[in-house]
Order: structure tokens, then C-alpha cells, then sequence
């Protein structure tokens, strides 16, 4: 064809972090600490749920609800009104997309236009940056940074500085996107700093983009805390959700944004001219297991407790294995990752494929081709012109069961890897 | 002073983006909400109300059971389904057809449209529509900025109308639609609601002017199986110097009867899918990973059984045959005059001949929208007003039909015929 082909907003999103690096992990044989999701199953009432659905009729197989199956709708609402203490309406107030991502691109298309500013904190799950300004908006950048330079040993250590906060609000900025749990450093944002947030966006009249994805994940006696909670907020946040993170099901691509009607109505329109529906089936499976953690929640039973008991351990045995070898992990307080500085490593990546690339993408390919275990590099989690000053920071996940094992006592399927602690020692060697 | 609470309500900042603008709208919402009562025979939405094949409903729960396919899969595609659609495809198109690289999995035929017009559509742009079309496609080609230009399928004033191979294109008419700021054509083949089926001859022409204009084709066969005697499904994409500029779409549910599993895909050359698949690393990432694997499962099953009858693929248009001439029938005998569709599964009905008086009904509406609307409250029975399917300047020509979906159980038609039976008794 003579003319340009491909429309003018896809220009210069044609690469993307997970597209690249699942691809460079399926051609090695790694040991996969990269891409975000478990290496174990879901629960097993979750996986009951969705066969049960799956016999339950053949309405089950056929379209739904546009905006939600009313089932999921009604106890999502249920659910997280008891949390936030209000009313919520499930069928004004809630809607379910293709996992979080689309909420997040559903959220981004019905609201932010041309000429439009968008706070993103860094670091930043990835895909901020492309979907505002596929949008036609403009990111505008504020860092977390550690308190004490060269030790934050803690996720709690980044911090955003206020003044520099209140300096990227003005009259053009129309949302802030804040992630907490923060994907990759694991912050968990304390009520102050969200209530800093929150006092800028009622002054500035800006809409507050949450990313809750990891919700339930807490660690230490974090909690978590709904921006959209906070008063003057829930009529200018999107909250966000997901059933793949908080039932360990990725797979499913269940997810929902929650909001007042008035902001909510233009994410239905938007859903209703792209998607238009979700799948039945899935939904119906992830409304049971919302329905069986509403009646036990709080208590031991309850998975949404469960899980993060169980990763608790799988994040201080990580820990402890990157310190054993000289690395500086940064503890995180909430979430699936642990970012780790490399700067105390030096190796020698005699890589020419990467040469010109950031360092920790060449340690993450030169670790995945090389040692056999995937990581991902946190510089792909800031903007461009941060990014050569965050090149020494990778990112582990440990929601993975390979991290407990010993070579001793594992099934066939594992007996090839290594644990944590010999992975780790082959670095250095 | 003014509160807080009341400037935000009328704050300038919390205006919707002016994509969507004028975009809240939409035929089924309102449709559907009607005829969710269960008193009512819903012949209106698209969707079977019979089982799908038990093997497809297996393999969901088969897979749902492994642990590594609950977790993401690869964005573009699982690479199972991808195989499967591959060889299947290669099969039917007669050549080799790269999984990885002309191959895109999305959320339903609609995510398919959806990243077509997102990835190469834009400010600027026009897009050619044929009328009537699925409803969807205006909005999409707004929303990417572009501005469509309708053109309607036509009857020929002499015959009666009975096949919906009696709707055809003014080839003139059709030329005088391309310029030099055309970007697309959408076509879909068979067509919804009319069910017509293009031959090659019409297909022709449309190419030509896709080659001579420098036009890209969006080719909507979702429903590329429901076909019935007599007639043949022809890919635009292969014909001479198709392939290169044309994205063929296709659907899971449709394919198999679960729309409810919203998987489809996009099929076409590397140059134009690679922007699609970058559309969708940006909005959804990937597809449910168990649902693919399903279908994966089902295209394979079935892609051994190709060309026998016990395949799905043909024994579904087999069976829905069956129904579509028993409705054909019905609605003759009661008064109307169907447009018999030679693919798919509506059929549009010319209710003219009844001389429904709807003048009490005072809404500014087409004559269609109050019809159906009158029926669903006097006669329980649902359908879809066919105006619904075309831009404004079009709509005396198709006020009075209305579409029928007959992907029905028998049970179901055989309410369909008691009411239709009863139609002139008070």
C-alpha cells in the first residue's frame, strides 16, 4: 500500500516488556520469577465453581448482561459496599471488563482526551503510559524515591515528596493514576499520603484513577486502604479491580471498575462500542467465590486471607536468598514482587544483541539465556526520561511454589530446578 | 458559596471524552431488557437457545481443571488455538497461514472489529457501510474518529422478495462511495439481518475497487458456516490481491453456539495484523486462557471430521435449515412476506401486508421500532426492528421489516407458531 497504514495512535507502542520477555522466556528453559501470575493453580473451589457453571445450563454459554453478569454485579457490590461502609448500586456503579487491563483502557478512552494531563506515579505498571496517550493524553511523571539514599530496605521507604506532587497539578490535568498495592516496588500507600492525594484532586477537581489489583495482598499488618473511601473521593475515583489476582486465576481476565454512576456511565459506553460483553461462564464462577468470601471473611477460612498468609513466607525466603548473594531487595510491603538493586553485581554482558539497551535489560536477558532463571527490569517501569537513572533495579515475583522447594522432596516435574539459594549462588560464580 | 458535592456534578473536568460522544445509545440494551421476561418468545437477540455440542462444553471444563491454564497466556493468541485456527483456516483459504503472525485472538468478533478500526482507522478517514449492517460498526468507525458513508442493499421493484439473494449492491452507486480519503470497506458475509450471502461475481466488484482505490477490506464472517443448499461462502481475501489489504473476522460463538464465551479472531496478512495485535497489548493484553484452550479443542475435533456431516461446522447449517424454512412457512401463512436468507441465522420479514395501526403510538419512531414494540406487549413475541440496522436516510426503506432469529429450539418455534397462528383472531 502507498499511504500509511496503521492509524496514528499505535504509533510507537508496538513494543511492549511482556510481549517481549514471555517471548525470550518460552525459547529458554527458565525458571519463571517474571511475568506476574502464580505457578499454581487457583483454589480449588474457584475451579468447582467454574465447572459447576459450565453445567449449569445453556444460558451459561450464551451473551449476558452487557455491563456484567447481574449476579457478579450484585455481590461485588455487596462486597466491597461492607468494606467502604456505603450502598453501592451493582448495576450503576460496577462494571465487569476483560480483566483489569480493560477497566484501565476502558477508564482511559471514556474520559481523557486531546490535550488532556495524566499524573502517573512511577514506578508504573507499564501499560499507564501507552493507554493515556493512545487516549490522546499527556503523562506527566512523579517519582517515588527512597528516603535514605543507597539502603531503603523497604517498600515503605519510597516516598512521594508533596511539594513535588502539588507541582504537577494544574488546570489541564484531568486524572491521577495511583497503584496500591504498587506494582513493582510492593508500597503499600498509608492513609496520609493517600489523603495528600486526595486533598489535591478535590482542589484541582481531578479524577483518581486506583489500581487495586492487589488488594488483599498485605503483608506485616499492612492494611489497605480504598482511596475512593476517603471523603470527596468516591465521586471522582475509578477503583479497580480483579478476580484473576485476587483469586490467583490470571487466566480468566475478570475485572471490574467500581465508581459513581455519573463517572461510570461513560466507561459503559465506551465498553458497550468495544467489548460489549464479557464471557457468562467465568463470571459466574468468580461471583461464587465473591459470595463464599463474603460470608467468611475476616475469618481463617477466608482465601482473601489465606494467600497472603501463604506468600508471606514465599517473600522472606526471596529475600533472604538475594541478600545471601549480595543483592539489596527492597521488602515490599504489599503485593506479588520484590524489586531488587543489581548495582553491587558486576557482571560481564558480552551480550552485542543488547548493547544498546538499559543495563538491567541486558542483566534480566543475560540472566534468562545464561542462568536459566527469568526476571524482569524495572527501568520498563518508568518514563523515558527517568529511566536511565533506575537501571539497576529488577523485578522478581515470588507468588511461585518453586521458591519452597528443596531438591530433595519435589515430583519429576521440578527435579531439573534448582532452589532459590543455588540460582542465586551460580550468579556470582 | 457552592458545595463541593455540587460543583463536581457539573464540573467541566469530569466530561466524558469526545469519542464516545453520542455513543450512549444502543439497540439491545434496550431490546433485551424487554424480552428478558420469560413470557415472552424471544426470537429478537441473536443467540441459540439450543445446547452447544457437549465435547466444546467439555473441554472448557477439562481445561479449567489444569492449573497452568488458569494462568495468562500468550497475548496474541494461546498458541494452541492459533495452531488449530491455523490449520483449519489454511484448509479452507487454500494456503499457509503463519498462527503467530496472521493470526489475532480477541474478545469476541466485536474485539476483532474493535482493534481493526482501532489500530487502522482514523481522523480523516472514511469507511464504506453497507446497510443494512450490524449496528456496531457505525459507532466503532466514530469512535475511531472517521466518518462512515452508507450504502444500502437494494431490491430489484419487480420481484417479491423472497431470498436475500434478491438484496443487491448498485454497482454504480458503490463506485460514486470511494475516494481518495476511503481507508475501508466493511463487508459481512452472510449478512446480519438480511442473511445475505455475496457471490463471487459481488465480491468482485468489490475488490476492484479495492485495488483500484487502494482500500482496505474489514470482512465480518462470523457466520461463514450457515450456509445452506445451494449456496457458497466466498472469502474476499482470496481472491487476486485480496489477501495483502483484507482482515477477515471470525467468532468462536458463532462458530459453536457460545456466544457467551466471546472469543473471535482476526485473520489476515503480517503488515496489517501486527497493528492489530499492538492494539491489543495496549487495551486487554490477552484472552481467558481456559476458553481458548476449549475452543482450540473443538476446532481440532472438528477439523477432522471436515467435509463429513457429522461435522459441526456443516450439520449445524443442516439442522437450522430445517427451522429456517418451517419459519419461512409460518410467517407466510400468517400474513407477512419473509425474505428467505440463504446463510446465517435471521431472516427479515416485510410485516407491510398485515396493516398493523400503530398511529396510537405516538413516539417518533419508525414504524419498525413501534411494531416490535406493540408485539412484544399484544402478541408476546420479540424481534429486532431492521431500522436498527441502518443510517437515517435509509429508513423507509426498511421501516417495515423486522428480524427474526430462528437459532431456536423447536419448542421455542412452536411458540413462535402458535402466536403467529393466532395472529388475526382478536
Amino acid at each position: 500500500m502507498s499511504r500509511q497504514l496503521h492509524a496514528r495512535r499505535v504509533e510507537g507502542f508496538d513494543k511492549n516488556i511482556w510481549v517481549e520477555f514471555t517471548q525470550l522466556i518460552s525459547d529458554y528453559k527458565v525458571v519463571n520469577l517474571g511475568q506476574g501470575f502464580p505457578d499454581f493453580g487457583p483454589p480449588s473451589f474457584m475451579q468447582e465453581a467454574y465447572c459447576n457453571a459450565i453445567c449449569g445450563g445453556a444460558s451459561m454459554h450464551q451473551y449476558t448482561r452487557a455491563f456484567g453478569y447481574p449476579r457478579l454485579v450484585k455481590i461485588i457490590a455487596k462486597f466491597f459496599g461492607r468494606i467502604m461502609g456505603r450502598e453501592i448500586d451493582p448495576m450503576e456503579e460496577v462494571l465487569i471488563t476483560v480483566g483489569a487491563y480493560h477497566a484501565l483502557f476502558c477508564t482511559f478512552q471514556a474520559l481523557v482526551d486531546e490535550g488532556d494531563e495524566v499524573i502517573i506515579v512511577e514506578p508504573f505498571f507499564d501499560c499507564y503510559e501507552p493507554m493515556v496517550m493512545m487516549a490522546g493524553g499527556t503523562p506527566v511523571y512523579i517519582p517515588l524515591k527512597p528516603v535514605i539514599t543507597g539502603s531503603a530496605l523497604s517498600s515503605a521507604d519510597w516516598l512521594l515528596c508533596p511539594e513535588e506532587v502539588a507541582s504537577k497539578f494544574n488546570p489541564r490535568t484531568k486524572a491521577i493514576v495511583i497503584n496500591t498495592p504498587n506494582n513493582p516496588l510492593g508500597k503499600v500507600f498509608q492513609r496520609d499520603e493517600l489523603q495528600m492525594i486526595a486533598d489535591l484532586c478535590i482542589k484541582h477537581d481531578v479524577l483518581c484513577i486506583s489500581d487495586e489489583v492487589y488488594e488483599w495482598l498485605t503483608y506485616d499488618g499492612e492494611h489497605h486502604i480504598k482511596i475512593a473511601s476517603l471523603p470527596g473521593m468516591w465521586e471522582r475515583t475509578v477503583t479497580i479491580g480483579s478476580a484473576g489476582k485476587s483469586f490467583c486465576a490470571t487466566g480468566w481476565k475478570v475485572g471490574w471498575a467500581m465508581c459513581s454512576g455519573h463517572i461510570l456511565k461513560h466507561l459503559k459506553t465506551f465498553h458497550q462500542n468495544s467489548v460489549y460483553h464479557c464471557p457468562t461462564a467465568p463470571q459466574e464462577a468468580v461471583a461464587v467465590g465473591f459470595q463464599r468470601e463474603y460470608d467468611v471473611f475476616g475469618t481463617e477460612e477466608s482465601y482473601f486471607r489465606q494467600l497472603p498468609a501463604q506468600l508471606h513466607a514465599k517473600r522472606l525466603k526471596l529475600a533472604k536468598s538475594l541478600r545471601s548473594v549480595g543483592l539489596q531487595p527492597i521488602l515490599p510491603q504489599g503485593g506479588y514482587f520484590m524489586t531488587t538493586d543489581i548495582s553491587s553485581l558486576k557482571v560481564e554482558l558480552n551480550d552485542p544483541d543488547t548493547k544498546d539497551e538499559p543495563y538491567d535489560y541486558r542483566f534480566v536477558k543475560w540472566l534468562i539465556k545464561e542462568k536459566g532463571l527469568a526476571a524482569i527490569p524495572v527501568s520498563g517501569f518508568y518514563s523515558p526520561e527517568h529511566r536511565a537513572d533506575f537501571q539497576n533495579y529488577i523485578r522478581f515475583c515470588f507468588v511461585k511454589v518453586i521458591l519452597l522447594m528443596d531438591i530433595q522432596n519435589e515430583s519429576e516435574q521440578y527435579r531439573e530446578n534448582y532452589t532459590c539459594k543455588t540460582f542465586f549462588k551460580q550468579i556470582i560464580s | 458559596t457552592v458545595s463541593v458535592s455540587m460543583t463536581f456534578m457539573t464540573s467541566v473536568k469530569q466530561k466524558n471524552a469526545k469519542r464516545i460522544e453520542g455513543l450512549e445509545k444502543n439497540v439491545w440494551v434496550a431490546f433485551t431488557s424487554v424480552a428478558s421476561d420469560s413470557s415472552i418468545v424471544n426470537l429478537g437477540q441473536g443467540y441459540p437457545d439450543i445446547p452447544p455440542p457437549s465435547y466444546v462444553t467439555e473441554g472448557l471444563a477439562q481445561a479449567v481443571m489444569v492449573d497452568r491454564l488458569n494462568q495468562y497466556t500468550r497475548g496474541f493468541g494461546h498458541p494452541s488455538l492459533v495452531k488449530a485456527l491455523s490449520k483449519v483456516y489454511g484448509k479452507v483459504y487454500g494456503r499457509l497461514i503463519d498462527p503467530f503472525k496472521e493470526i489475532l485472538v480477541t474478545v469476541g468478533a466485536y474485539g476483532s472489529l474493535m482493534s481493526s478500526m482501532q489500530a487502522l482507522v482514523e481522523e480523516g478517514d472514511e469507511v464504506v457501510i453497507i446497510e443494512p449492517f450490524y449496528d456496531c460498526y457505525v459507532p466503532m468507525v466514530r469512535m475511531a474518529g472517521a466518518k462512515p458513508v452508507l450504502i444500502p442493499l437494494r431490491t430489484s421493484s419487480k420481484k417479491t422478495n423472497f431470498s436475500s439473494a434478491d438484496w443487491v449492491l448498485d454497482q454504480d452507486e458503490l463506485a460514486s462511495k470511494f475516494n481518495s480519503k476511503t481507508k475501508a470497506i466493511i463487508i459481512n458475509t452472510p449478512n446480519n439481518p438480511i442473511g445475505k450471502v455475496f457471490t463471487r461475481s459481488e465480491l468482485q466488484v468489490i475488490a476492484d475497487l479495492c485495488i483500484k482505490h487502494d482500500v482496505l477490506c474489514f470482512s465480518d464472517e462470523v457466520y461463514e458456516w450457515l450456509i445452506y443448499r445451494g449456496h457458497e461462502h466466498v472469502k474476499i481475501a482470496t481472491l487476486p490481491g485480496m489477501w495483502d489489504r483484507t482482515i477477515t473476522i471470525g467468532s468462536a460463538g458463532k462458530t459453536f453456539s457460545v456466544t457467551g464465551w466471546k472469543l473471535g479472531w482476526s485473520i489476515g496478512p503480517e503488515h496489517l495484523v501486527k497493528h492489530l495485535q499492538t492494539v491489543m497489548q495496549n487495551t486487554l493484553y490477552a484472552c481467558a486462557t481456559p476458553l481458548q484452550e476449549a475452543v482450540a479443542r473443538g476446532l481440532l475435533h472438528d477439523f477432522e471430521l471436515m467435509e463429513q456431516p457429522d461435522c459441526y461446522f456443516s450439520s449445524l447449517a443442516v439442522e437450522l435449515q430445517g427451522k429456517r424454512d418451517r419459519l419461512a412457512c409460518i410467517l407466510q401463512q400468517a400474513g407477512m412476506s419473509p425474505v428467505v436468507p440463504e446463510g446465517g441465522y435471521f431472516m427479515i420479514v416485510d410485516v407491510t401486508a398485515l396493516n398493523q395501526d400503530l398511529s396510537h403510538m405516538e413516539e417518533d419512531k419508525p414504524y419498525d421500532y413501534k411494531f416490535v414494540e406493540w408485539m412484544i406487549k399484544e402478541k408476546k413475541l420479540a424481534a429486532i426492528p431492521v431500522t436498527a440496522f441502518c443510517g437515517d436516510e435509509s429508513r423507509k426503506q426498511f421501516e417495515k421489516y423486522i428480524r427474526l432469529c430462528f437459532i431456536k429450539q423447536d419448542s421455542t418455534l412452536d411458540a413462535a407458531a402458535t402466536i403467529l397462528k393466532n395472529w388475526s383472531k382478536a
